[in-house]
């Protein structure tokens, strides 16, 4: 009798210190809390922008707080916008039309993260010395992607079904992780691999790999990355977002000023823990780093332009009309208050 | 001294590794040298908040296992002794174990969010397995023998219990244990890989997406010094338990 | 309750009750009640389907899945890489075990090495296993046997370990041959922790198998629920699940049954109810 109730006696207590945890963890706070998330810095600029002491972000602190969280991936951070536990996602464009068609989010794209094509242009890159000159000869050869129906994915499908090659037929594609491309196509283990902006700058100094196309070959201008939030979200919250949208604004137009250069790059050794050489021949610089909107907009042409691709490539069963699920007035109003 | 002989194969291997990348068999770019690895540590010490990852990771791995030792040894004890128990628990036990933990993330996300308690659960779950198994064929193991003596001895219910059952099992429930506390390593590591504002499992995520590989295997080693000492000093506290065992 | 419990356990057996439910509906309750709340919380529309997907839903799509082919022979796929490590992880696993506790220069060898490898994140090091072994299989199930071979050697360590050393000495005395000691001796005597070992680590060779594909995609059923949560197919990730969970409960339960027919003269399988 005892031994048994003694057992659930325990049992319960230890449920109750963990449930008093998950209750002290959601205090309430008086400003409102944004939760936004994020992936790879400096791809993504808000985890510099909104740290807390940098002193770029007016607001912050005052009408609103913000919450970073880390993401492997775009999908996920879906999964928690949908839970109702991230506040203004950053999703790939591919995850956007997903969310739509697949998922069925009512959400908004709020504003530009990053773009592949207009500056940086993400690389196919073989090495020196390949037999493969042009996009004929990857015929047999394997081609190695970061995941099935990325951009990446896209990008490289297009170039190869324009030379008449079918994409996994003729090309055998294979998933590795972005940061072992470079070791993977040096060591033969692969005979293409993609190099986005940071790896292409060290691939480079060290030599020894070309590229033989860019994903804008295939794509054109990618709206690679954009904010995307919940449209109930929006409107209970649209003059905080504002606010955060100025300071998003402001911020990235200050980390991309040449002037303050050595800064940003300081920043960014010290939010990932990296050596400042890791960043100083690419990025902040135009040409080297992907594209950041001076005025937070998302490429509505391009970003429609990539939905219908990934419709034609079979990926998504059905296009979508993007300029209806893009959401302006926020970053318009920001920009505005900024004099822009 | 006992210490030296205790530690010769661990730097034997790491000065035949240091070795190796020196000689250039090994390709630096995804498996850097020792002393690559240990300038990454130096680098991610000097940051000054390292302490607050690891010991954010620290937290969420207690808790989980803690919760599992607990949950997992009453399961297993109560699964091995009485029926209905066992035909509850263990299809769900059973079920819920093969699966990979990043498959059931939007399940976790709904349940507990995105902070502690998502990470503390994937220990949890995780961890439960091999004790409930161990704890389960320990106590189910006990020789017959035995209880029938202590039975005509007069010993009775949870005295019964506690002083043959968990006693003659404590070897298998004690092995379980120190395979799950291994394991609540790895499994945190893994739980923060995908969503996490801090952790040890988020640094070695976040550098390795960045190519930054001295700086991962630096994050690695973090867990796996941390990993080795509580593994000794639980090896320890088992050999202190299990004292009787030995003698005679 | 608990000793009225062990008694009642014990009287199980022989003390036939009128009205006996079978074991099979017993056994399946608790998972059938599961199933029937996942489908009430759909109907309720208390929750986004896109986080939880009616199981209707989802059994309905993965019929569909199976139907259009590919989902049978992925499964197949994540199976075999899964047997075939487990095979490779188990063999080397209980001979590194058994070799510790056997002889002194093994453990003083591999004790420290152990116990140090088995906290890491194996499962970090997939880049390199892939750089070395290449893109395909081989790298995957490397992966996966070396991510679970630890917890085998560690559990035929401490099995092999406790054997009885009266067991040892008397046959010894008896003048039994060193051979002989180890299979008709030492083997049985360990069998129980060995299996014990393979058993905890076996659902980890599925985790781990999954684990692979899902970040080398390839042929297999982690890749397919990676693809599908990248696009917010959940019903197709469900589906995955629920092939996973399936394969993992035969995977365990046939263990169960082999440890049993193993261990046919041990006290556990004696009393067993």
């Amino acid at each position: 009798m005892t031994g048994l109730k003694r057992h659930v006696r325990v049992l319960t207590a230890v449920l109750a210190v963990a449930a008093g945890f998950a209750i002290a963890g959601q205090a309430a706070n008086a400003q409102t809390k944004i939760r936004v998330g994020f992936s790879v810095i400096p791809i993504h600029l808000q985890p510099l922008i909104f740290k807390e002491g940098a002193g770029i972000a007016k607001h912050q602190g005052k009408s609103y707080s913000v919450e970073m969280i880390h993401f492997g991936g775009s999908s996920q951070q879906l999964t928690a916008m949908a839970a109702g536990e991230l506040g203004i996602s950053v999703l790939a464009f591919s995850t956007f039309a997903a969310g739509v068609v697949n998922a069925k989010q009512d959400i908004v794209a709020l504003g530009d993260v990053a773009r592949d094509g207009p500056e940086f242009s993400t690389v196919y890159a073989v090495k020196e010395d390949s037999p493969i000159k042009s996009v004929k000869d990857l015929k047999g050869k394997v081609l190695a992607i970061n995941g099935k129906g990325g951009a990446v994915d896209m990008a490289a499908r297009i170039v190869l079904l324009k030379d008449g090659l079918k994409p996994g037929v003729d090309v055998n594609i294979v998933e590795a992780r972005f940061g072992a491309m470079e070791a993977m196509v040096r060591q033969g283990k692969t005979d293409v691999a993609v190099l986005l902006a940071p790896f292409w700058a060290k691939a480079k100094a060290a030599g020894g790999l070309r590229p033989l196309f860019y994903q804008r070959d295939g794509l054109g201008s990618t709206q690679f990355l954009l904010f995307a939030a919940k449209k109930d979200y929006v409107a209970k919250n649209r003059a905080v977002l504002v606010d955060w949208m100025e300071d998003y604004i402001r911020g990235t137009n200050w980390l991309l000023d040449p002037k303050n250069r050595d800064k940003a790059l300081a920043m960014t050794a010290a939010a990932t823990k990296q050596k400042p050489e890791n960043f100083a021949s690419w990025a902040f610089q135009k040409g080297s780093d992907y594209y950041h909107d001076p005025k937070g907009m998302v490429d509505v042409k391009a970003f429609q332009s990539n939905v219908d691709d990934l419709h034609k490539l079979g990926i998504l069963r059905q296009t979508i009309d993007v300029s209806k699920y893009v959401d302006h007035t926020i970053a318009t109003e920001a920009a505005k208050r900024l004099g822009m | 001294m006992t210490a030296i002989r205790f530690y010769t194969p661990l730097f034997l291997l790491v000065a035949l590794w240091q070795a190796a990348a020196m000689g250039g068999m090994i390709s630096a770019e995804l498996l850097p040298s020792p002393s690559a690895i240990i300038s990454g540590l130096v680098h991610l010490a000097s940051g000054g908040d390292l302490l607050t990852h690891v010991g954010v990771s620290i937290y969420r791995q207690m808790a989980g296992l803690l919760l599992a030792v607990i949950v997992g040894v009453t399961l297993g004890v109560g699964m091995a002794q009485v029926a209905w128990v066992r035909d509850v628990f263990e299809p769900v036990v059973r079920i819920t174990y093969p699966l990979p933990k990043s498959a059931l993330i939007p399940l976790l996300i709904l349940w507990f969010g995105i902070g502690h308690n998502s990470k503390i659960f994937a220990v949890f779950l995780g961890c439960l397995l091999p004790v409930v198994v161990s704890a389960f064929n320990g106590t189910r193991g006990v020789n017959g023998q035995l209880v029938w003596s202590a039975r005509s001895l007069g010993t009775r219910g949870i005295r019964l219990l506690w002083k043959i059952y968990f006693r003659a099992a404590l070897p298998e429930i004690l092995s379980g244990l120190r395979i799950a506390l291994a394991l609540s390593f790895t499994l945190l590591v893994s739980s923060e890989f995908l969503i996490a504002r801090a952790g040890i499992g988020y640094l070695i995520q976040s550098l390795g997406e960045a190519g930054d590989y001295s700086g991962m295997f630096a994050g690695i080693l973090i867990v796996a010094l941390i990993g080795f000492t509580a593994d000794r000093l639980y090896v320890k506290f088992m050999n202190w338990m299990l004292r009787w065992q030995d003698q005679g | 309750m608990a000793g009225s419990g062990i008694a009642a356990a014990r009287a199980a057996a022989p003390a036939r009750r009128r009205f006996k439910i079978p074991a099979f509906v017993r056994r399946s309750a608790s998972i059938v009640v599961l199933l029937l709340v996942w489908e009430a919380v759909g109907r309720a529309e208390m929750v986004d389907p896109f986080l939880l997907p009616m199981l209707s839903d989802v059994l309905v799509r993965g019929f569909e899945e199976i139907m259009e082919g590919g989902l049978l022979q992925l499964a197949g796929f994540t199976l075999y890489r899964t047997l075939l490590s487990f095979l490779l992880a188990a063999a080397v696993g209980v001979g590194i075990g058994v070799a510790m506790s056997v002889s002194k220069r093994a453990r003083w060898f591999l004790d420290p090495l152990v116990s140090f490898a088995f906290p890491i994140p194996k499962i970090a090091l997939m880049p390199i296993f892939v750089l070395w072994f290449g893109v395909f299989d081989v790298s995957k199930v490397l992966m996966t046997a070396v991510a679970c071979i630890v917890p085998i050697i560690s559990a035929t360590h401490l099995g092999t370990r406790n054997i009885d050393k009266y067991l040892i000495w008397s046959a010894r005395a008896l003048g039994t041959s060193e051979a002989k000691l180890f299979w008709k001796v030492v083997v049985p005597a360990a069998l129980p922790a060995i299996l014990t070992g393979l058993q905890i680590a076996f659902p980890i060779t599925l985790i781990v198998a999954i684990v692979t594909e899902m970040l080398t995609g390839g042929q297999g059923l982690g890749g397919y629920m990676i693809y599908s949560a990248r696009f917010g197919e959940s019903d197709k990730v469900f589906f995955g699940i629920f092939v996973t969970a399936a394969i993992g409960y035969a995977l365990i339960e046939g263990f169960a049954w082999l440890r049993r027919k193993l261990l046919a003269w041990h006290a556990e399988t004696a009393h067993a109810v």
